[in-house]
């Protein structure tokens, strides 16, 4: 006899039921293995794909494992490099094993001198000025100029990573500090650029009289003609050399330069000044051109005229020349009939064109008075005053 | 039969076993290693101590993974690149120049750690660090500066300014100090700011309003003297025109009075004739309608009125 048979009816009813629990709980741990399996699986998909990463265009990026950078060899005899190239994809152990270190290589980046200008200046609310304060040391940004002047200015300073991995190894970024906790504005690269282009910004205006940097440029002893901002961003390449920092300056810009508000009216003086000299000398070089280009005109005008003269008077000595000849052949076959003809032609000519003649009979006695009215009133005013 | 169940039941529990082992393993690797960085240093301390090499010296870990005690050896990392650090930010120093110059100045400071272990060993964070980097960046401006005057800060002449030697020798005083006594590497001092106490710079808006109302006059003067310049040449230069104008049409007219004297010659093979013809010529030009022309009986062709003296003294109109 079976132990099943031995058991009571109750008894064999609580043992199918034990049998379905367990059959339960087999069921349910299989499910949940093979959830876990397919978890598995889809965590180490997730493992491997999620390893693959691309650098993009504008950015150079780095492969750390363990922390430690690297390397991989180019072609043959080009040596090793940290950089990863742009433009194509890469595959890396999950964090903490490997990291990737992405530095935006060719994107433009402008860092500001806020500091040497007046804080309140650009603010949306601007304070009100106080012209004959002084300026509060620490508050009020300012620069002084080569002839002591002081001045305010704003210059900015775009550049580019040119090397990544001296950027990034050799200057503090925020992003991965331990310890600091620190903020990159006041302390890392961007910080460290900000600095330079000030010192360079100083250094640099502190040679320049206040005329030349509001021209912006100034001429040398040598002739040479220099420029503030070509200056200053000499000045700040040869800083940024001296630490090394990875980057290319693209350009210096002076944004703002200004006098101090308590010397505004000075200065406006000033150029209104030599706007009015400028203008009275613009108005001289204007009457110095009329005057000029008048006397052209009257030279030419002199000179024409003479070239007139001298061919009219050689015209009419030719002309008379040839006349006298062709007279003088007439006059040599018959000399006083040309001659009378001569005098007659002239008489009748001369007496056609004037209008007024008195003859007059000759006094036997050779005294005679004879009385004539010279420049007679006109006849149309006559004949006015008749009316 | 059973054991090929069995050994089939413990196949199928791969995933729990693997996945445990996975976890212990990540577990022991984490609490047993630590990681160093390319960019920081790191010192393992054990029981607050910094470790050190056999020479004595405290032991630096190159970037990449390190073995280290779990729970009992601590990590001390600290970054190791270069970083600014802008002195006492928004406060000046006020300094006396050489000449008795009253200057404020603010300078910038790019430092690193050079020595972890001196480091550690005088500083607890980078807070104290940079309040100690001050006070020797303060003693440096404050012996550098009083040995100049202060056309070496501020010179319009390029070779008169002295900045950067300035600069350098502060730079060389914070370097000694700051290596050897915290083991601090600084690369790079420079001058941020740079001004005038408050109650100066009021004076010197004096003397600027003063300066720039002169430079104001002198362009105004200026202008009108090159103005006047430019006039008075210009008249000299119209007059100089007309002038040789005047002489060059002189010389032409003359050239046409000698072309023409050479075709007087003809007039020689009778003077008598020329002359006549001539002032017959001279007779037609000289009357025009305006004149009034008064003849007596003797002049030909009047001749022919002697007959009728008495009738002849009446006006006689021309058509």
């Amino acid at each position: 006899m079976s132990e099943d048979e031995k058991m009571s009816p109750v008894q064999v009813g609580e043992a199918s039921q034990q049998d379905g629990g367990m059959q339960e709980l087999v069921r349910m741990l299989r499910i949940l293995f093979f959830g876990l399996r397919v978890l598995i699986i889809v965590v180490f998909l997730y493992l491997l794909f999620s390893g693959m990463f691309r650098v993009d265009e504008q950015n150079e990026a780095m492969l750390f494992r363990f922390g430690s950078l690297q390397s991989r060899v180019l072609e043959p005899g080009q040596g090793e490099t940290s950089i990863l190239t742009s433009g194509r994809w890469y595959w890396a152990w999950p964090y903490p094993v490997d990291w990737v270190k992405v530095i935006p290589a060719q994107k433009s980046v402008a860092v500001t001198t806020g500091s040497l200008f007046l804080p309140w200046v650009n603010a949306a609310q601007p304070q009100e000025s106080e012209p004959d304060r002084g300026l509060r040391p620490g508050t009020d940004g300012y620069v002084l100029s080569g002839d002591t002047n002081i001045m305010h200015t704003s210059w900015d300073v775009v550049y580019r990573v040119t090397d990544a991995s001296r950027y990034y190894l050799n200057f503090y970024d925020d992003s991965d500090s331990v310890e600091q906790g620190g903020k990159a504005s006041d302390r890392g690269a961007d910080a460290i650029i900000r600095s330079l282009l000030g010192n360079a910004v100083i250094r640099e205006m502190a040679t320049w009289s206040v005329e030349d940097l509001l021209a912006t440029t100034r001429t040398l002893d040598d002739g040479t003609i220099e420029n503030i901002k070509d200056n200053v961003q000499l000045c700040l390449n040869k800083l940024l050399d001296e630490v090394g920092i990875g980057v290319q300056v693209q350009s210096v810009n002076m944004l703002e330069l200004q006098p101090p508000s308590a010397t505004a009216q000075a200065f406006h003086e000033v150029n209104s000044s030599s706007e009015k000299g400028r203008s009275e000398i613009l108005t001289a070089r204007t009457y110095r051109d009329k005057v000029i280009l008048e006397a052209e005109g009257q030279k030419y005008q002199i000179l024409n005229e003479a070239k007139s003269y001298q061919t009219r008077v050689i015209e009419t000595v030719k002309a008379d020349a040839s006349y006298f000849e062709t007279v003088l052949s007439e006059y040599n076959l018959n000399p006083e009939t040309m001659l009378t003809a001569l005098y007659t032609d002239a008489l009748r000519e001369v007496l056609g064109k004037v209008p007024q003649k008195y003859v007059v009979h000759r006094s036997p006695t050779g005294n005679q008075e004879l009385r004539l009215q010279l420049s007679p009133v006109p006849e149309k005013k006559a004949n006015s005053q008749q009316q | 039969m059973l054991s090929g169940k069995n050994s089939n039941k413990e196949f199928t529990h791969w995933p729990v076993l693997s996945l445990a082992l996975i976890v212990l393993a990540t577990f022991i690797v984490i609490s047993m290693t630590f990681q160093v960085k390319e960019t920081e240093y790191a010192v393992l301390k054990f029981f607050g101590k910094p470790k050190v090499d056999s020479t004595g010296k405290v032991r630096e870990y190159s970037p990449g993974l390190h073995f280290r005690w779990p729970f009992i050896d601590q990590v001390w990392r600290h970054d190791k690149r270069l970083q600014c650090y802008e002195l006492h930010k928004g406060k000046y120093e006020q300094l006396t120049t050489k000449d008795e110059y009253q200057i404020v100045l603010s300078t910038y400071v790019l430092w690193r750690v050079g020595d972890p272990g001196l480091f550690l060993r005088r500083m607890k964070s980078t807070a104290e660090a940079e309040a100690n980097l001050e006070a020797v960046i303060r003693n440096s401006r404050a012996e550098v500066i009083p040995q100049h005057n202060f056309a070496d800060l501020v010179n319009t002449k390029t070779s008169g300014a002295k900045m950067k030697e300035i600069e350098d020798a502060m730079l060389k005083r914070i370097q000694i100090t700051a290596t050897e006594e915290y083991g601090i590497e600084v690369a790079k001092v420079g001058i941020r700011k740079l001004g005038f106490p408050e109650a100066v710079s009021s004076k010197v808006f004096d003397r600027m309003k003063a300066e720039r109302a002169s430079k104001s006059e002198k362009y105004l003067a200026e202008g009108k003297s090159e103005a006047q310049r430019i006039r008075s040449e210009a008249d000299r230069k119209s007059n100089d025109i007309l002038a040789e104008a005047e002489a060059d049409a002189k010389r032409i007219r003359g050239q046409g009075d000698e072309a023409a004297a050479r075709h007087y010659a003809v007039f020689r093979k009778n003077p008598e004739l020329a002359k006549f013809l001539r002032s017959l010529e001279a007779l037609k030009i000289s009357l025009s309608e305006n004149d009034t022309l008064i003849l007596d009986t003797e002049t030909p062709p009047f001749t022919l009125f002697k007959a009728n003296a008495t009738e002849l003294a009446l006006p006689v109109q021309s058509h």
